[in-house]
């Protein structure tokens, strides 16, 4: 298959095998930039909240530890993990595979966390967490006085990074490429 | 349907459901399950149990769908005053607000997605059982939709997360979670799982027996 085709199910439809170009480089540079993004997005505040001169500010651990401390702790793990765990393993499973394949060196544990963080995909939900944030500013802004902050613009370049780094990324070369190196 | 195109379930292999790897199909015995050569996962011609499993969680989803929409998911106080809302009187607060849009979202994510999720699935679970032979590349699109939006319905447990954290400033200004939001969090996550426990082969597969 020539790179920039695709294969597709002759029954639905769906694409089997998208055969991209230098998928591996960039997608390693793209989790790269999306692992610095994690951490600034973690430490830095995404929204405030003021009133009558006394200002809230809010990180994505705090809503998951709040749900925890008033007793809604399943709801709290549920946070902890669609916004920061999942993620957090889905960029650093990249990291662990795609820099040893860069570097032409092969471990036996790499189809393993391959595996993993491609189960845990659809539980990262980061996008959705970012539509969150939008729709808690402006349910508050009608109480009081609401603010986006700096953490809001490393959340969005986080979302794009992870994003980009999965979508560069051809699956399917990866996997023939662990199965030589495993087989060797 | 094409005659010729055979399946390979019918050839005689299997597809990896972690990393698509096709290979020879050999059926377990009691003691040794078949793994994939590639990605040492499980291996089976169609995931296990699909339409029980998929039953069983569209059941718990449905019965957990009312709580999560009759009882309250968050109850903001302003100076000590304050209604306890539900998600629909959300939607409705916000649409008073002149937030249609936000509103819109909102009823979309968190009140029609977990809907269509658990209509469109049992239509689907139910024109496999029915043996159904048409609209097999449409329903086949309708099970892909209902699993890339499914996530989305997790809106409102993550908007009530953000505030509780965000509004904290005790008799001034607070938001407390409500029972709803962990009712609601379930279907979210029932729902997933059913759609990650069902195999839309098997509509191809009842096609071809019928």
């Amino acid at each position: 298959m020539q790179q920039g085709m695709n294969a597709k199910c002759s029954r639905c439809g769906c694409i089997l095998v998208d055969n991209k170009s230098c998928s591996i480089d960039h997608s390693l540079a793209y989790a790269l930039a999306a692992a610095v993004f994690f951490v600034l997005a973690n430490i830095y505040p995404l929204l405030s909240f003021n009133i009558e001169g006394r200002e809230g500010t809010c990180r994505i651990i705090g809503g998951a530890m709040q749900l925890v401390e008033r007793g809604y702790w399943p709801l709290g793990i549920l946070v902890l993990l669609t916004g920061i765990i999942a993620p957090l393993l889905i960029i650093a499973g990249l990291l662990y595979v795609l820099i040893p394949v860069c570097m032409r060196r092969s471990h036996p544990s790499l189809p393993l966390a391959f595996r993993i963080l491609n189960g845990l995909r659809p539980w990262s939900m980061l996008d959705v967490y970012l539509l969150g944030a939008v729709v808690a500013f402006i349910k508050l802004d009608d109480l009081s006085e609401t603010g986006m902050r700096v953490g809001f613009l490393f959340l969005c370049a986080l979302i794009l990074c992870v994003t980009l780094a999965i979508n560069a990324l051809d699956t399917h070369k990866l996997w023939t490429h662990l199965e030589g190196e495993s087989a060797q | 349907m094409n005659a010729v195109l055979q399946s390979a379930k019918d050839a005689g292999y299997a597809a990896c459901h972690a990393c698509n790897k096709v290979t020879r199909w050999q059926a377990p015995s009691l003691d040794e399950q078949s793994r994939c050569p590639r990605c040492n996962s499980v291996v089976h011609q169609r995931k296990p149990d699909s339409i029980t499993r998929t039953w069983a969680y569209l059941i718990a989803a449905t019965v957990l769908y009312i709580p999560a929409n009759t009882l309250p998911v968050l109850t903001v106080l302003k100076f000590g005053s304050g209604d306890p809302d539900t998600i629909l009187s959300g939607v409705q607060v916000l649409f008073a607000d002149d937030q249609p849009i936000i509103a819109l979202i909102v009823f979309t994510a968190s009140f029609v997605v977990p809907i269509l999720k658990i209509v469109g699935l049992s239509i689907l679970l139910i024109s496999i059982q029915a043996g159904w032979n048409s609209k097999l590349r449409d329903r086949t699109i309708l099970f892909r939709s209902i699993e890339i939006i499914g996530r989305w319905s997790m809106l409102d447990v993550l908007v009530v997360g953000i505030l509780i954290s965000l509004v904290r400033m005790g008799s001034l200004a607070s938001v407390s979670p409500g029972p709803g939001a962990t009712a609601f969090g379930a279907v979210v996550v029932l729902t997933m799982l059913a759609a990650h426990s069902f195999d839309p082969r098997l509509m191809w597969d009842a096609a071809e027996d019928s």
